[in-house]
């Protein structure tokens, strides 16, 4: 089960599995970021491209908007080797 | 082989999920080859979904455990050709601004494998990975 709270103007908290069936839920909740955010990855057990796809145009918007960043913290250990598979940890700042 | 047929559709990715950890706990895999077998099929599986809508017919996902080396099996029936396999590498190191999610899960589906092939029999789609096990 996957869900994804906006806890304040600074802090984005995943959970469960975030595979290509979350995608819209989780953009309903990402473009609602407006500035930099941390996103925390504690309760998150999975992403799969999909979940990179949200994130990833997230930060471009951010980005190219001059606003920013998203701040990526406490992911488990197959969730970071998949960022660092894809490249991310070049283009987030991951904590 | 362990085979079960899955509704071609996101909403089965849950129900997959369930069928890889009931393998693994039969297998002895641990959680890094759960999360593993988790990504490469749901890359695969949810590329059929979008490119390949076909027949609908549902699809089929197995897998086989000999020795060292996993098998998975995904079969997409009543479809037209297209192999995934061919397409090109993805640049990882673009610049953020030049990125776009495109084709970025079949890229990783190749890094986590140890072979990714495609055949195209009787309008079936059949993609088969291997994957050696760690000791």
């Amino acid at each position: 089960m996957f869900d994804a709270k906006i806890l304040d103007d600074k802090t984005v908290q995943l959970f469960g599995r975030f595979d290509a069936a979350q995608v819209e839920k989780a953009r309903v909740v990402f473009d609602q970021v407006k500035g930099p955010v941390e996103v925390d990855f504690t309760g998150l057990e999975y992403i799969s491209s999909a979940g990179l796809g949200i994130l990833l145009m997230t930060q471009r918007r951010l980005k190219e908007g001059g606003r920013g960043g998203l701040r990526l913290t406490n992911m488990n250990k197959h969730i970071r080797d998949v960022f660092q598979y894809a490249g991310f940890d070049q283009v987030f700042e991951i904590v | 082989m362990t085979e079960k047929k899955f509704k071609k559709d996101f909403s089965s990715l849950e129900s997959i999920d369930a069928f890889i950890r009931s393998f693994a706990a039969d297998h002895s895999l641990d959680d890094e080859m759960v999360f593993t077998l988790n990504f490469v099929i749901e890359e695969i599986f949810t590329n059929m979904v979008k490119y390949q809508p076909g027949s609908g017919k549902d699809m089929s996902v197995g897998l086989s455990r000999e020795d060292d080396l996993l098998r998975i099996r995904l079969v997409d029936y009543g479809v037209e050709y297209f192999d995934p396999t061919s397409k090109p590498p993805v640049d990882v190191n673009k610049p953020l601004e030049e990125r776009r999610p495109g084709g970025l899960g079949v890229h990783l589906v190749k890094m986590y494998v140890d072979d990714f092939r495609y055949e195209f029999t009787d309008d079936n789609s059949i993609i088969t990975l291997t994957k050696k096990l760690k000791d």
